[in-house]
């Protein structure tokens, strides 16, 4: 993906000299990698010639932060709740109304503090 | 050979028996006990929530030991062999002089049920401390470091947590970071140290594992009154160090109406975290601070536990043995 999303469309073999021969990746896994990340939806294709070339479906930006807000999504989703200690349970609403009615008790509170330190001058 | 084995199967027995008289003991009593707990400053209530929930694993396996004391006494010469006194009748729970037999097929079933059911409830726990792991390390690679001990992941959404077990890390998403301001947010993370002072990631995680234990409203209601303690002792961690309990209160309602506010899909699912305890947690800070227990009770009730365990050590052990005799016959 890094590779696509730097040198723009290429082929597998260009992909290989690039990237999987300094890691000593066979050009068959190289094949099959991007295949499967066709597959995902991840990459698009066109044939030229006799083999495909490969280019990125979306942008290094967008699908970075599409990755977050995965991860993100299943966070809130409870897979990491037996770890996990939040400032506040966003997912477990509070309620508008009780949010209104704390709001109004801390008014009342801060008023009552100024008013106290009012009355000590 | 067999001998052996009874006494296996009796000491099994005797922590399933002890584990499950604490289980009704803790559901027949934690009404009253929670009602006497609300007087009580929320990290002491914390650490009372949590003995009580991992009760009936702690003391069905500390009771079982105390009742091998005397035959423990005995084999060391430093009490008189104990076992002298039964007849050929009385069952022996001694790991000297064993059982004449390998135990009732009764007992074995009851033992393999309960071990089989405690076994899936652990592997099912493990299973989620694994994929929360997987997802942590996940939520780090995406996330970047600050000066400040906290990591920062880049989304909309109003986060701010601690994860991690045995080494917990502070995470806070962009979204809350712009939408705050800067002394709403040194409260935010005021309260999330204190969450890794209290290592709160590692208690939370052993209590869940134990308090399979209990029955499952009463492992409900404790995790969720232990998740409240937390929560309400680092809100006080939080106002200590900030001066400001009512700005402390305000930081909750804060973040909690940028959720309320949050369109759906930035909000995310509703999950198994827990009921919302914001209204508890600010109706606390608008309270005067509770005050602390005086003394250093917890090493008295250690100090005294220890003393009740050698004092009771003889009668328990009889106790026991006839208990067992019934059940393994």
């Amino acid at each position: 993906m890094e590779h696509l999303w730097s040198h723009g469309p290429c082929g597998v073999k260009a992909v290989h000299r690039a990237v999987g021969a300094r890691r000593r990746i066979t050009l068959n896994t190289v094949q099959s990698t991007m295949e499967r990340l066709y597959r995902k939806g991840l990459l698009e294709r066109e044939k030229v010639s006799h083999a495909y070339v490969y280019s990125a479906k979306e942008s290094r930006e967008s699908f970075g932060a599409r990755v977050v807000e995965e991860i993100v999504s299943r966070v809130l989703g409870g897979e990491t709740e037996p770890m996990l200690v939040a400032f506040v349970n966003v997912t477990a609403r509070a309620g508008k109304e009780h949010l209104d009615r704390l709001e109004r008790m801390i008014a009342e509170r801060r008023a009552e503090k100024s008013s106290e330190r009012k009355g000590g001058r | 050979m067999s001998g052996a084995v009874g006494t296996v199967q009796l000491a099994g027995l005797a922590v399933l028996s002890f584990a499950l008289f604490t289980a009704i003991a803790c559901a027949l009593s934690y009404p009253l006990v929670q009602r006497r707990l609300g007087d009580v400053k929320p990290s002491i209530r914390a650490r009372i929530v949590f003995v009580l929930t991992t009760a009936p694993v702690v003391l069905g396996i500390a009771l079982t030991a105390i009742c091998f004391l005397p035959s423990l006494l005995g084999a060391l010469e430093v009490a008189s062999d104990h076992c002298l006194s039964h007849d050929d009748h009385h069952t022996h729970f001694c790991f000297v002089h064993h059982p004449a037999s390998a135990g009732s097929a009764l007992g074995w079933i009851l033992l393999t049920g309960t071990a089989a059911w405690a076994t899936s409830a652990a592997l099912r726990q493990l299973h989620g401390l694994l994929v929360a792991r997987r997802l942590l390390k996940s939520v780090s690679s995406i996330s970047h470091p600050t000066a400040g001990d906290v990591r920062i992941v880049n989304s909309r959404r109003p986060l701010s947590f601690t994860a991690g077990v045995l080494r917990s890390e502070v995470y806070v998403s962009s979204g809350l970071l712009h939408a705050l301001p800067n002394d709403v947010l040194a409260i935010v993370f005021e309260h999330e140290w204190a969450h890794v002072r209290r290592r709160d990631g590692l208690r939370k995680t052993i209590a869940r594992l134990f308090a399979i234990a209990h029955f499952p409203g009463m492992r409900a209601r404790l995790l969720g009154d232990l998740e409240l303690a937390s929560e309400q002792a680092c809100d006080e961690e939080a106002a200590g160090r900030t001066g400001d309990r009512v700005r402390v209160a305000e930081a909750i309602v804060a973040v909690a109406r940028m959720a309320e506010d949050a369109p759906s899909e930035i909000r995310g699912v509703s999950s198994a975290f827990g009921a919302s305890h914001v209204v508890e947690r600010v109706q606390a800070l608008l309270d005067a601070p509770r005050a602390a227990a005086a003394g250093r009770w917890s090493q008295w009730a250690l100090a005294g536990a220890a003393i009740a365990a050698f004092a009771l050590a003889e009668p328990l052990h009889h106790a026991t043995e006839t208990l067992l005799g019934i059940v393994a016959r």
